[in-house]
């Protein structure tokens, strides 16, 4: 396939087959390794609606990429066309009630501009990941609890199709990994900034202890996130050997008011994961398992001396690993205890395998009629 | 510190590169330029890197990332790989002891860095 045709469209300076760009772009956070035929750099829609067209005359396959931070292969490419949407990256506007952007903004620079308002899903990496690349994962952040996952706050999605129809949907369309078309719209909820907040840290020796600490949390409607740090992730972490209980309240509940020691707290969660990986525990999972058997997945960490932490507010959990082998029987265990393997940072490569049949098959009806030919993001999920 | 082995391609290196947010190109962060360091490719692309892109604050496995581009400058340079810029400013430097060349010309007025 020439880079002719994509030059003579988006310009020299916006597409690449140039051996630097095909390596760099031929893996995601994952660390899968897959092969990248060209780069396109995605600045117009007339052009994309083209790309798509031509992808489905030629059989091409095309990878939708944010910031590809994605840790399942879901911008792994298969001799593909990665097209790139960091360039996309205007907030096109911004009223009381919603925003409108491209699919490459980042989440911190939409956060920059809300000034008294609020887009409550603040995944962990918000100073990297895009709205696309969320919107493809349906991400989650620390508000879950209260907030609910990025579907919640999609209103509408301008999007190309496989077929190459450009139109607008709801929420459907959310968390389908690139497999049904390039998104090239977003109109996101917005709220108001809530003014009124209080943290508390607990912490305990005993598993139980923090168990019952979590079922009273949760039942308190003030609590907008709850978040576990186990022993063996305080350890790695270099925080006393206890565990930990970081919670926030809309209102004055917690005993934490002032918003630097806040962001001070807050930080020492977002640092977990630069701990554990620096100790070389750098692949993440995040299982979601059922309230009745949490107990038993918690002391079975435990006994592993797995380091985890996590929303244990929402029953997820983020167990890390230094070994992609150990994961198998963590998967074994997760699905004994009736879990779900891949609850929150989605499907890609890696765990497909994993999908229920009932997703898979919604999905592959999805497919059908919005993809037919199988040119949009080749291989994951389904 | 580390070197790039210990890069886990996480991509939070990407919040510190101001030239990716104008170019959008991931090979100018320092997980595209860990991804070509291991694949030994050896580009120009490691002359193009600001100090701001070379200093990478919110890596999590501590990859030196400037340490890892000195290294590769090197071997362009032992390989015989150069930019026409790079090369006036050796010359400039072995010849007028700075990188702008003689001073004598008087035509540079100011100088922003
Ligand atoms: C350190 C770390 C912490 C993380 N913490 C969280 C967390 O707290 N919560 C969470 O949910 N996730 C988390 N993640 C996972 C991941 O970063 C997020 O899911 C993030 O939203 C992905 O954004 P991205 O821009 O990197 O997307 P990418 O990885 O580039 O893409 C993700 C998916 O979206 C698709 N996509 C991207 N752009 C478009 C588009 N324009 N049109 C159609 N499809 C598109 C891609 O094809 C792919 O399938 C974390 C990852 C890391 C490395
Ligand atoms: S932040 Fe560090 S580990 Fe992560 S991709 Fe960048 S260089 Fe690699």
């Amino acid at each position: 396939m020439s880079i002719t045709w994509f030059e003579n469209l988006v310009g020299k300076e916006n597409v690449s087959d140039e051996i630097v760009d095909r390596e760099v772009y031929s893996t995601d956070a994952s660390q899968i390794k897959g092969k990248c035929d060209k780069v396109v750099w995605a600045t117009e829609v007339k052009h994309l609606h083209q790309i798509v067209l031509y992808a489905k005359r030629n059989k091409l396959d095309l990878i939708p990429r944010g910031a590809g931070t994605n840790l399942v292969g879901s911008c792994v490419p298969d001799n593909s066309v990665v097209i790139d949407f960091s360039k996309m990256n205007k907030i096109i506007a911004l009223t009381s009630n919603y925003v409108v952007v491209e699919p490459g903004v980042i989440l911190d620079d939409l956060n920059s501009v809300l000034r008294d308002k609020f887009f409550p899903i603040q995944p962990e990496d918000s100073s990297t990941c895009t709205i696309g690349g969320m919107i493809g994962i349906n991400s989650s952040g620390f508000y879950e609890k209260k907030y609910g996952r990025m579907k919640d706050w999609v209103l509408e999605v301008e999007m190309i199709d496989g077929n190459g129809r450009l139109k607008t949907y709801d929420s459907k369309v959310v968390g389908k990994e690139g497999i049904l078309g390039l998104i090239t719209n977003i109109k996101l909820k917005i709220t108001d900034k809530i003014d009124e907040r209080s943290m508390n840290v607990f912490k305990y020796d005993k598993l139980n202890d923090v168990l019952s600490k979590v079922n009273e949390l949760k039942s308190n409607q003030e609590v907008i996130a709850i978040e576990f740090i186990n022993l063996d992730a305080a350890k790695l972490a270099g925080l006393e050997e206890r565990y930990y209980l970081i919670v926030e309240y809309h209102g004055f509940e917690g005993g934490v008011r002032d918003l630097n020691e806040m962001g001070r707290l807050w930080h020492i969660r977002k640092k977990i994961f630069h701990k554990l990986a620096s100790n070389s525990y750098v692949y993440l999972e995040d299982p979601l398992i059922p309230q009745e058997n949490l107990a038993e997945f918690l002391y079975y960490l435990e006994t592993k001396n797995i380091p985890c932490y996590g929303p244990i507010g929402i029953n997820v959990l983020y167990p890390c690993f230094s070994n992609r082998e150990e994961i198998k029987e963590l998967y074994d265990t997760i699905l004994r205890l009736r879990g779900v393997i891949g609850s929150r940072q989605g499907i890609g490569l890696l765990k497909k395998n994993y999908l229920n049949e009932v997703m898979k098959e919604e999905l592959r009806n999805l497919k059908e009629q919005m993809d037919p030919m199988h040119i949009m993001n080749k291989g994951k999920v389904i | 510190m580390a070197g790039v082995d210990k890069c886990i391609l996480c991509g939070k290196c990407r919040a510190d590169s101001a030239l990716l947010r104008v170019t959008g190109k991931e090979m100018l962060t320092a997980r595209g330029k860990a991804l070509l360091i291991m694949k030994g490719i050896l580009d120009k692309v490691f002359y193009i890197d600001p100090l701001n892109d070379v200093t990478v604050r919110s890596c999590p496995t501590n990859v030196e990332i400037s340490e890892e581009v000195r290294k590769q400058r090197e071997r362009l340079v032992e390989n015989g790989i150069e930019t026409k810029a790079n090369r006036r400013m050796i010359d400039n430097i072995r010849e007028f002891g700075n990188p702008y060349g003689s001073l004598e010309k008087k035509d540079i007025k100011e100088v922003y860095s």
